[in-house]
Formats: C-alpha cells, sequence, structure tokens
C-alpha cells in the first residue's frame, strides 16, 4: 500500500488509476561518434578508445541509472522478481543497444532473494531479443523498402524541402569544403552535427572553421532532420506503422486479459526511433533526442482503458499528448487516432516488396514496349528489303559493285 | 611431446584463434508428460529457462576459460576481438551474457560502476527460422525429407524393436504415447532435471534402466546427423564457417562464442567424425584452438566438469593443419547451403 502510495506520488499525475500495462522505448546512452569526417583531427581510433559508434562507460551509467528510476518509478507495479511472464525486452542489432539494455535491466532487475546466484554479483542474466538490422521491418527499420523510399524522395522535392536545400546552398558546400565529407542534405548534416556535438560534450577543441556554424547555424536544421523520416502520414505508415502495431497489440491483450500478456514491454533503440514515435503522434518538437531519452507509455484503467504517454528527456518527464486526443487518451480513440498509419508487418513486407513488383513491372512494360517496336522495325525492314529484292530481282548483275570494281 | 598427448592442453603461446561452442547451463525441464508427479512444480525462471545453477555454472566456465587462456584472451573486452552469438533461446542468451561475466569483469578503465563488478557485452543472434549455424533449425527441405527416411531406416527400425518392452512401459507409466528414440529423449530429460533438482523420480522409474534410456537419448541426437548429406547441412553450416574465420587474413576477431544447445554439440562432433554416442551435459563444450594461423586442436569437455578430450579429425594427423582439416571435412562443408537444401 505504502508503495502504491508513492508510485501515484511519483508518477505526479492527480489520477492514480490501475496501471494494467507498460510500453518503453529508449534510446542507447553516451556514445563515440559512428564515423568521423574526412578532415577529423580527432578521427584516429585512438581518440576513441572503446570504438566508433560503442557505448562508453559514461552509456552504461546512464542507463544502469535509468533502469534504477524505473524500478522506482514501476516498484508497486513491477515485480522485482525477474520472469519473462511478465517482462520482454528487445533492441536493435547494434552494440550499443543491446549494451545499453544490458546496462538498464542491470539497474531494474538486481536480483533479490531466490534470483540471487552469485552473493557477490549483484547481477542476473537477463535475455534480450533483437534480429538483424536488415531484416528488422519493426524497430531498427533498416529493412529495405523502396516505396518508403520513393516517399521520402518525393518529400524533399516539396517547395517547402526544395527551398531548404537552396537555402542552404552555401552552408552544405562549407561544411563540405571543411569537413571533406559530402554534405548535401538535412541528413548528412545533421551526422556531422553529431560528430561535432560528442566531439564538443568530451571536450575536445572543435577545429577553427566551426566556429561560425557549429552549433548555433547548423543546429535548427540536424534538429529538423529528425523530423523527416515520419514527416507525413504516408511515411509514418511504412516506418513507425509495425511498431505502433505491435504496442497497440499488447495493450489490447492487455485489455482483453489474455492469458500470457504481460506488463511490461521494452524497446532499446536510437534517436530516430524516439523522433519518430513522437512524431507519428504528432507530438515531436524538433530536436535531437538525447542519450537514454525514454517515452513511456502507459495503459490504465478506471471506468475505461486509457493511455499516458511520457516523454523522459533529461531528468524532466513531460506529459505528451497524442495530437488529436486528451492527455488521458482513450484507448479506443488512440486506436482509432493511429488507424491511418498502424499496420502490420506482413502487410509492411507485402507493401514494400510490391512496390518492388511495380517497380519491375514498370521496366517489364517499357522493355516489352522496346521489343515490340524493334521486332516491328525488323519485321517492316524485312518486308521493305524483299519487295525491293523482287523489284530488282531482274537487273542483279548491274547492281554488283564488285563488278565495277573489277 | 608430453605437450601433443591426448588431453593435454598445450601451451597457450602461439594462439591465434579460438573458437567456444557450448551447451548452455542446468535449465528447468523444457516440457513434461501427462502422469508427471511434479507436472504442478513452479520452476522459479519459468519452464526451460536457465536455473541459479545454470548461471553458476556458466560463470565458472567463463572464470575457467578465462584461467585457461588468460595469455590469449585479451583482458579487456573489445567489440573488434569478441564476437558472441547465440542461440534464440533465452537460456542460451542468459548463458551467454553470465559466461561473458565470469569471462569479462571489468578492469581498470572499464570498471563503470565500482559497486558491480560486471560489465555489459552484446550477445547477436538470428531469429530461430533463419538460424542455421547454432540452434540449427532454419528450413531445409530436402534434409526434413532424409529425416523422416531415418525413422524408418533398418538401424532405427530394429532399435525400436529392441526396445519394445521398454517403449510399452513407458506408455504405460507416463501416460502418453512413447514409441520412438525423440520421444525417450524429451522424457529422460525431464526425468533428468527434475532428479537434480531433488524430486523423487516417481516409483517405476525404479523398475526401468535409466542407462538404456540415456543411450536411446544419445542415439535420438545422433539420429539428426544420419547421414553425410545431414551432417553437411548441419554440422557442416557451423565448421564451414569455423574454418572461414580462421581463413580470413584479419587480426580481429581472436574469439568467437557460441551460445548453443547439445543438438548444436552432437551435430558438430558428428560432423567431424566423432564415434562415440554423446549426451552433452550442461555447459559442455566444444573448442577450436588455432595456432600460428595454421594449427588446429579440438578439445570437447563433456559437461562443466570434465577433463577434456582431445578429439582427433580423420585423415588430418597431429599436428593437424588447417589446409588438412578442410581437406578431411571437404564433403561436409556446403557450397550454397539453400541451393542443396532444395528450397
Amino acid at each position: 500500500m505504502v508503495r502504491l502510495v508513492l508510485v501515484c506520488v511519483l508518477i505526479s499525475v492527480s489520477l492514480c488509476d490501475d496501471l494494467i500495462s507498460v510500453v518503453v522505448i529508449y534510446r542507447h546512452g553516451d556514445r563515440t561518434p559512428i564515423q568521423p569526417y574526412p578532415r577529423d583531427p580527432y578521427r584516429n581510433a585512438s581518440f576513441w578508445p572503446v570504438g566508433f559508434g560503442q557505448l562508453t562507460n559514461l552509456g552504461k551509467q546512464q542507463h544502469f541509472r535509468l533502469g534504477q528510476w524505473l524500478r522506482q518509478r514501476y516498484g508497486g507495479f513491477l515485480s522485482p522478481h525477474y520472469s519473462e511472464k511478465d517482462f520482454s525486452i528487445r533492441s536493435t542489432d547494434v552494440d550499443r543497444t543491446l549494451m545499453s539494455a544490458e546496462a538498464n535491466l542491470a539497474g531494474l532487475y538486481p536480483p533479490k532473494a531466490d534470483q540471487v546466484w552469485d552473493p557477490a554479483l549483484p547481477w542476473q542474466p537477463i535475455p534480450i531479443h533483437t534480429t538483424p538490422e536488415l531484416e528488422d521491418n519493426l524497430l531498427s527499420m533498416k529493412k529495405n523498402c523502396p516505396k518508403y523510399n520513393s516517399l521520402l524522395t518525393q518529400l524533399f522535392k516539396t517547395e517547402f524541402f526544395a527551398n531548404i536545400s537552396r537555402q542552404n546552398r552555401d552552408l552544405y558546400a562549407y561544411l563540405s569544403k571543411n569537413s571533406g565529407a559530402n554534405i548535401t542534405s538535412l541528413e548528412t548534416l545533421e551526422y556531422l552535427y553529431n560528430t561535432l556535438y560528442i566531439e564538443s560534450l568530451n571536450k575536445f577543441v572543435l577545429p577553427q572553421w566551426t566556429s561560425g556554424v557549429y552549433p548555433e547555424k547548423m543546429a535548427p536544421w540536424a534538429h529538423l532532420s529528425f523530423a523527416t523520416q515520419c514527416y507525413n502520414r504516408d511515411l509514418a505508415r511504412l516506418k513507425t506503422g509495425p511498431l505502433f502495431n505491435e504496442i497497440i497489440e499488447h495493450f489490447r491483450n492487455a485489455t482483453k486479459k489474455i492469458e500470457n500478456f504481460r506488463k511490461f514491454l521494452v524497446f532499446s533503440a536510437h534517436d530516430v526511433t524516439i523522433a519518430n514515435v513522437l512524431n507519428t503522434m504528432g507530438a515531436f518538437e524538433y530536436h535531437c533526442p538525447p542519450y537514454a531519452s525514454t517515452i513511456m507509455f502507459e495503459l490504465r484503467r478506471n471506468s475505461s482503458f486509457y493511455l499516458n504517454v511520457f516523454y523522459k528527456n533529461s531528468s524532466q518527464v513531460q506529459k505528451i499528448t497524442p495530437k488529436g486526443c486528451d492527455f488521458n487518451c482513450d484507448f479506443d480513440e488512440f486506436i482509432a487516432l493511429l488507424k491511418p498509419i498502424v499496420i502490420t508487418r506482413k502487410q509492411w513486407d507485402l507493401e514494400c516488396q510490391l512496390s518492388n513488383f511495380e517497380r519491375y513491372n514498370h521496366i517489364f512494360v517499357y522493355s516489352s514496349i522496346a521489343i515490340g517496336f524493334l521486332v516491328f522495325t525488323l519485321v517492316l525492314w524485312v518486308i521493305i528489303a524483299w519487295f525491293k529484292h523482287l523489284k530488282n530481282s531482274g537487273n542483279d548483275y548491274t547492281r554488283l559493285a564488285i563488278d565495277e570494281v573489277a | 611431446m608430453l605437450i601433443a598427448s591426448v588431453g593435454i592442453i598445450p601451451t597457450n603461446s602461439t594462439l591465434t584463434q579460438l573458437h567456444i561452442v557450448f551447451r548452455h547451463g542446468e535449465r528447468a525441464p523444457t516440457e513434461t508428460y501427462k502422469n508427471d508427479p511434479h507436472i504442478n512444480v513452479t520452476w522459479s525462471g519459468g519452464w526451460g529457462q536457465l536455473t541459479n545453477r545454470g548461471k553458476l555454472e556458466m560463470y565458472l566456465l567463463g572464470l575457467k576459460m578465462r584461467q585457461l587462456y588468460h595469455d590469449f584472451i585479451p583482458k579487456y573486452y573489445f567489440p573488434d576481438e569478441v564476437k558472441v552469438m547465440s542461440s534464440y533461446a533465452d537460456r542460451c542468451l542468459m548463458s551467454a551474457q553470465a559466461l561473458l561475466a565470469g569471462l569479462f569483469p571489468p578492469r581498470d578503465d572499464q570498471v563503470w560502476n565500482k559497486d558491480l563488478l560486471w560489465q555489459p557485452i552484446p550477445v547477436h543472434y538470428v531469429p530461430r527460422s533463419q538460424d542455421n549455424l547454432i540452434a540449427m533449425k532454419a528450413k531445409c527441405k530436402k534434409y526434413d525429407e532424409e529425416f523422416a527416411d531415418v525413422f524408418h531406416s533398418e538401424a532405427i527400425k530394429k532399435i525400436d524393436e529392441e526396445n519394445k518392452e521398454l517403449y510399452d512401459y513407458l506408455t504405460k507409466n507416463t501416460g502418453q504415447k512413447m514409441d520412438s528414440v525423440g520421444k525417450v529423449e524429451l522424457l529422460y530429460n525431464t526425468l533428468e532435471i527434475e532428479r537434480l533438482h531433488n524430486l523423487t523420480p516417481p516409483s517405476w522409474t525404479q523398475n526401468v534402466s535409466w542407462e538404456q534410456m540415456r543411450k536411446l537419448a544419445a542415439r535420438s541426437l545422433e539420429t539428426f546427423t544420419e547421414t553425410n548429406f545431414m551432417k553437411r547441412m548441419k554440422g557442416g553450416v557451423f565448421l564451414s564457417k569455423v574454418i572461414t574465420d580462421m581463413e580470413t587474413d584479419k587480426k580481429s576477431p581472436l574469439l568467437f562464442l557460441y551460445a548453443a544447445h547439445d543438438l548444436t554439440l552432437v551435430n558438430i562432433l558428428k560432423t567431424l567424425g566423432y564415434k562415440t554416442m554423446l549426451k552433452p551435459g550442461f555447459g559442455a563444450s566444444l573448442v577450436f584452438e588455432l595456432r600460428n594461423n595454421s594449427q588446429i586442436t579440438l578439445l570437447y569437455r563433456d559437461d562443466i566438469k570434465s577433463d577434456p578430450e582431445r578429439i582427433a579429425v580423420e585423415s588430418c594427423n597431429t599436428p593437424c593443419l588447417l589446409s588438412g582439416f578442410k581437406t578431411a571435412l571437404k564433403e561436409f562443408l556446403p557450397s550454397n547451403w539453400k541451393l542443396e537444401c532444395n528450397q
């Protein structure tokens, strides 16, 4: 009871209705740059002893603390005894997200009572599930989808984005020249911005050329780049649709009290995942989601089921109101709201493969026309030649050029 | 000369690469049977999950590997030097983590929490339906056809006939049809684990030979690599990977770890030509040592406590060189797995 009250205080929501189920999505902790830029003074591996794109000790600490924080927040709800019946965690298949998840679990599930297996080590192994990145159409979304790619290309051709490209031409040229990288888009700008950000976090002195552009000039474009992947409904459908489908199905099972529904579902992912999920709900304020930033979906019940969404992007937890809903968003309303973008992974595969087929179909149609034309020309040529041959068949001798030469 | 003799681990000084494939630690039963008196027992972690003893076994295996190969396995964990792969199963993922806790306790700069001398290390895996390397459960049509034929073979028919009395007895007492080596294997595993946990076996087990059941279970594990083609489609995939990794010019990774199942070990050992029937215990391991980038030594431990047994590959004499190893196994190394599966 004391615990429950404590939880209510911690949640700091006036309502403390029954918490039914929770879905958490977080970004990995502090990492090294994924790839330094060609003229980076810190491109030598010796500057980054843990390797490129890897979680640092600080990153491990951030996630360990986040795990402890989650334990505190959900202590009365989630048993301290780890059980795969209550809890499931999935990560993208990347070292830093897998390691963040492990560190987080060390904070969330220190072994208690009969789960202590080595009294000297307050840690226990917990399975983290994953799928190879290029096959992942749930979380990493690196599985290829030509349809999505062409939708994104179309987006960048719209007036708004074409204007930005024009407007940034000088900036891109300046950045390209000085960094040695090919900066031609918001995305490539953001990569560079991110590397400079990490280097400044590590107290590395940035090269002189950055002083006029980093961070102020680059920041708004880096922030905007996080909004592009789910900029409209069609894009969101193919980017976060399967994940929202999974979240909604998970909660739906919880509302139906289906036997094996889990209380707690966690996804360990990336900054883009955080941005895309918020953006899909129409609740993304342009920014770079920081390390260990976390979205929490809480399914609650009073007279009916409703959802609360929170975003923890530092020590502060903010309430997120899905666009078109109240903060206490009726679960059915939430489903209705997201219906246009929700898609099963099967359907996603079908649509993404179909678009492949359509593309090949075009190629097929064009090549058929081309081949048809070729055949037609050939036939026509043969007929003409044959008629000519008939016509000229009488004076074959005189037509032989070789005779004339001879 | 002593160094080269069977069962003695040669000096570490020239090691260049190490592959360790191991069975997970002790687990709870994956299934029960109809008349199981312990059907309602709650297993702390859940059915099929790694037990506390299993976690400890794996941790100790990690410590042991550190002790055995301390000159070779780097003191610090670096992702490009160590690759950890696992089967999809929770118990394997957890076993890998626990082993790593023993093998790579953080030191110096890698200590990130002074109250917790453990560090996160990524464990990768591919889904069960795509895994032809560790769990070896990826669909292979032609293999499945051959596997089905095994049960109509004279050899298996003979075993079934010889054990008909046992099958009938087990059928009567378990309350479910027991008519194949596969079914005996599953039952034996459950009985053995229950006994390990001090759950009194039902009285009918007193009139049955546990050794006979154990042998049938081991025979069941062998049926998965009954023919050369079957070996090629199972153990051969793993051996191909080991050879490819050993052939690469790159210095890293140095250490490959594979968290696997008893069947994985049997499949690999049978493909290597190992003759004895096997029923690998929890934490059983097979180590492939590569020395001077050319010489292969294989060491098998039948469970967590066993002494190593040197595995000799026929027609690859001591020292067995990588090139000779590859030649000796040529027949078993698939060139295009999917194609050969007829998929």
